[in-house]
Parts: structure tokens; sequence; C-alpha cells
């Protein structure tokens, strides 16, 4: 009888590690996202000059000329975060004689022809635009007898468009070409530099981000026992 | 006799205790990698390595942890141990394909795994 107990018991337990062990070496998987930060984007050290040449502007405010803000940011900013030198490059002749609407390609061959003598040179160009309405609303401001009163106001709606071309020139190669809007709806209408500002840095917070580093959104196999 | 009975059936209810608290563990390691908080899932996969459950699941997990850590290079090693331990699983072929793909490696999974295989063969 004792016997046949202890034996009884003996296949329980062996019985229960069996299923635990067969249960627990089935594996399963689910897809999981990765968000991975890559290598720099553009290797920055393997030029010898890194040169500007400044953005075609298109639709720019009557009052207002981003040409030096520009060149402040990719010059000297720009210059800081990658740890490289930037020169600015003068293209005012070129552009002189560049007829507006005019192909970039057209622009961007006689740059190529000014840097020939510059053997593994870095290019930075590219485009910006402005996308500027004003329109009209009724709005409660204060009148003359310090009453609210229902006038018309003038309101402005601003977008930024910037694209960045970087061209190795060497072979000639376009190695980075991306765009970036920015808009806002309270623009400032007496004010377009503050404007411009305010878009301008959104925009180049996410330039240098992409230039920087490279981020990738990956599928990896997590698995379940 | 009775007392060892008794202690069989002891045992074997202790460790399916363990394992279930395990279980629990590793369910809600997974949970949170699902959710993107790596960190402490990769926290919960050590503690239950360090417990004394090891397999090539729980070494590929760390892997993708450590990667989402930006830690690259121990996240390779994980994977490694676990080809080590399942050669053949065609999931974790392919997480280490594609870690070395994003490294800018080519080296295919199989390749690695014999030339540490043999390179330990060699030194021993």
């Amino acid at each position: 009888m004792k016997t046949g107990y202890i034996l009884t018991s003996i296949l329980t337990a062996m019985l229960v590690m069996t299923l635990l062990t067969l249960t627990s070496c089935s594996t399963n998987f689910s897809e999981v996202k990765l968000e991975i930060n890559e290598t720099k984007s553009i290797d920055f050290n393997k030029y010898d000059k890194i040169v500007y040449a400044d953005l075609i502007l298109e639709s720019t405010p009557e009052d207002f000329n981003p040409t030096k803000e520009l060149a402040d940011f990719f010059v000297e900013d720009l210059s800081k975060v990658l740890g490289k030198k930037i020169e600015a490059l003068n293209v005012a002749e070129i552009d002189k004689d560049t007829q507006p609407g005019t192909e970039d390609t057209a622009r961007l061959e006689k740059i190529k022809d000014r840097l020939k003598e510059t053997p593994n040179c870095l290019l930075i160009t590219g485009k910006l635009t402005f996308d500027i309405k004003t329109r009209t609303k009724v709005d409660e401001v204060k009148g003359e007898s310090g009453k609210k009163e229902k006038t018309f106001v003038k309101v402005q709606h601003w977008g930024l468009n910037m694209k960045v071309q970087l061209f190795e020139m060497t072979p000639g190669k376009e190695v980075f070409n991306r765009s970036y809007s920015e808009k806002t709806a309270s623009a400032d209408v007496t004010n377009p530099k503050y404007n411009f500002d305010d878009l301008f840095y959104k925009i180049n917070n996410n330039f240098t981000k992409d230039l920087t580093s490279k981020k990738s959104t990956q599928r990896r196999y997590l698995l379940t026992d | 006799m009775r007392q060892i009975a008794c202690i069989l059936t002891i045992i074997v209810l202790l460790s399916f205790c363990s394992t279930k608290n395990t279980k629990a563990e590793l369910d809600f390691a997974n949970s949170l990698a699902k959710q993107g908080l790596w960190k402490e899932a990769y926290i919960r996969w050590q503690r239950v390595v360090a417990n004394g459950k090891d397999n090539a699941s729980l070494h590929n997990n760390m892997a993708i942890a450590l990667e989402s850590m930006g830690k690259t290079e121990e996240a390779e090693k994980e994977y490694l141990k676990a080809l080590e331990m399942d050669p053949k699983n065609p999931k974790i072929k392919a997480n280490y394909e594609s870690l070395k793909t994003s490294l800018g490696k080519g080296n295919k999974a199989d390749q690695k795994v014999e030339t540490e295989k043999k390179d330990e063969k060699g030194e021993k």
C-alpha cells in the first residue's frame, strides 16, 4: 500500500514537471517597434571645406530680408554644432545674373563652377519660401472712450518652408535634401522679423537634429516562452 | 516513506510556485517592453536571469532593450548569447541581422556564430 502511494506521488510529481517543461518550451513572438538613434547621417570631417551659398529666397515680405539671419545660422551656429568651420560663399554676382524663377540647377552649376578649384568640398544651399496671407477679421478692441468696440483688424498667417540641399562637389553628388515647414496663425503684423525668428527657430532645430543624428524606426521580435 | 512523499510534493509545489512567479515577472517585463519602457523591462529580465532562468528568448529580449538604449555593443553580445543557445531561431537571427544592418555591418548571423564557436574551441 505504502509503496503504491509513494509511486503515485512520484508519478504525479513527474507529470506536473513534464507539463511545466512542455508549456515553458513553446516560444511565441510579438513584433515591437524600436526608435533607434543611428550615427551621424553625414561625416562632415571627411570634407576639407564646407561652404554655404545663400538660400534662394522666394516671396519674401517687402519690409524684411532674412539673408543675414540665415547666414548667421548656417555659418556661425551650424559651425558650432558640427564642430567644423563653414565659410560663406559670396554668390551675390551669381544671384544678380540669375533671373527669378530660373531653374535651381542653373544656379547650382554656376556655384559648382566657382568651387571647381576647391576639391573635396561640401556645399550647403537651398531655398526659403515665405507664405504670408493677410486677412481682415472683426475683433473687439478698446476705443477712445475706453469701451470695447467691434472693428476690423488685420491678421497674418505665416508659413515658412526651407529646403536644404548638401552637395559633395567632387563627384557633384547630392548627399542631403530635405524640406522643413512651419506655420503660425498668430503672426505679428507689425514685426516680420519676430515672425521669421519664431518659425525659423523651429525649422533650424529640426534641421540640426536631422543633420547630426539619424533616427529610424525598426522592427524587432520580442520572444515569450 | 510517507515523509519522502510529502517532501517530493512540497518540492513540486515550490517549483511550481517559483515558475509562476517567474512567469508573472516575464509577462510584466514583456508588457513594459511593448509600451516602450525598455529600461524597466531590462531590469526585470536581468532579475529573472539572476534567479537562475536562462534561455535564448531572455537574451534576445535583453538585446532589444540594450539596442533601444543605444548600447549596441552590449546588444550584439546578448544576441550572440541567444544565438548560441538557439542557433536556428529565425526571429533571433532576424533581430541580429537588423542590428548589423543598422550598424552598417553586413555579417550574416550564422557566420558570426560559427566563427565565435570556432574561436572558443580553438582557445580551449
